[in-house]
């Protein structure tokens, strides 16, 4: 039998734990401040109702499956979808990999690379990459310069820096703003989501 | 063997696996809770419950990681909390395990951005997490320092003895 004295102690200690925890919770941004404006890659409907925010990782299963889905979606809502594209790095590759893209972003090429990659293989290292970019018709030669030189490094942890300080979680995706919890294997429940979107800008006048 | 025996007696290395799983498992809620909703998401990814079960249990976890670090820090029900973090760690390994095999190689969510891990150092912490609140569950009810437990087992022994004495008086 646990004394009186015991007993209120641990009850205190976990209400005092519990009130900590919900501060955190709460600290968490569920919502996201869109820019309607592209200021980045973007891909899809020239005046969007709904403008989709990823922040994937190339490490990351449900990022890769998820940038699958919503390049389908683009390709369903082609007058509705724009997918806003922000570098979210989070494994060692991964930098690398996203400035592999923004090096074939400067020969126009950023969103052949980016299927090639999310949507066939995503490269382990360096000669896969290389293999990559050859495949979608890259200059290597100008390619390699680029991405030796580092100079998209600043770029793409100033992006990085953007999303965290704008309280975007990574690997996630943002319909309208709003964080999408729906997993990555129901194509049916994100363009479910997406359709609850278009209805409710709808219903407000454009992507809100 | 004996020497093993008395090593994992030893009150220091209670401490020691005490502060080791109670910031662990502060450190990984403190990821989880303000991007529950994602947290939620990944769990759901893993297809390995289905879907009301994956929600329970991503809504639950992080809140019980968080109880259960700080009741094993303070020393608090050590036994009943390391009972309940071999049980978490088990569905940890078992999730580890089948992200490996489906060749998911970060294990995004254990601790958040902030400490990116791999599914196989993950696992292997899943292990060294297992075996530190094993021997905390089979030596728990012997002496803990810097525990709550310790501290009122002290003062029922104390009051206990006062009133032998001044019964025997």
């Amino acid at each position: 039998m646990q004394s009186k004295g015991y007993i209120l102690t641990v009850l205190i200690i976990t209400v005092v734990t519990l009130a900590v925890g919900t501060v955190l919770w709460h600290s968490g941004t569920q919502r996201l401040i869109i820019d309607k404006e592209c200021d980045g890659w973007c891909r899809g409907a020239e005046e969007p109702v709904v403008i989709i925010d990823a922040f994937p990782d190339f490490g990351c299963q449900l990022c890769v499956n998820k940038e699958n889905m919503i390049i389908q979606a683009l390709d369903i809502y082609p007058d509705e979808v724009r997918l806003d594209y922000h570098h979210y790095p989070y494994n060692d590759f991964s930098y690398t990999l996203a400035e592999a893209l923004e090096c074939a972003g400067e020969q126009d090429k950023f969103w052949e690379l980016h299927d090639k990659i999310y949507l066939e293989d995503v490269p382990d290292d360096m000669s896969e990459l290389l293999a990559a970019a050859e495949s979608v018709g890259l200059d290597m030669d100008l390619f390699n310069e680029s991405l030796d030189s580092g100079k998209f490094e600043d770029k793409v942890l100033a992006e990085r820096d953007q999303a965290i300080s704008d309280g975007a979680q990574a690997m996630s995706v943002y319909i309208n703003g709003n964080l999408y919890t729906g997993g990555s294997s129901s194509l049916d429940d994100f363009y479910g989501a997406i359709n609850e979107a278009l209805e409710k800008a709808g219903a407000a006048g454009g992507a809100q | 063997m004996k020497k093993i025996a008395l090593i994992l007696q030893n009150s220091y290395l209670h401490l020691a696996l005490r502060l080791f799983l109670g910031a662990t498992f502060i450190a990984s809620a403190v990821a989880k809770l303000p991007m529950q909703e994602r947290f939620i998401d990944v769990v759901k990814d893993y297809h390995m419950l289905p879907d009301f079960l994956a929600y329970a249990y991503g809504s639950v976890l992080p809140w019980l990681e968080l109880l259960l670090g700080v009741y094993i820090l303070l020393g608090m029900m050590i036994k009943q909390s390391s009972f309940t973090i071999i049980l978490i760690g088990a569905t940890f390994m078992v999730a580890n395990i089948g992200a490996i095999a489906k060749g998911m190689e970060h294990c995004g969510t254990c601790f958040g951005e902030s400490f990116p891990l791999s599914a196989p150092a993950a696992l292997a912490l899943d292990f060294i997490i297992i075996i530190a609140a094993v021997v905390l569950l089979v030596h728990g009810h012997r002496m803990q320092r810097l525990s709550v437990d310790e501290f009122f087992k002290r003062r029922a022994a104390k009051v206990e003895s006062q009133t032998d004495c001044s019964g025997g008086n």
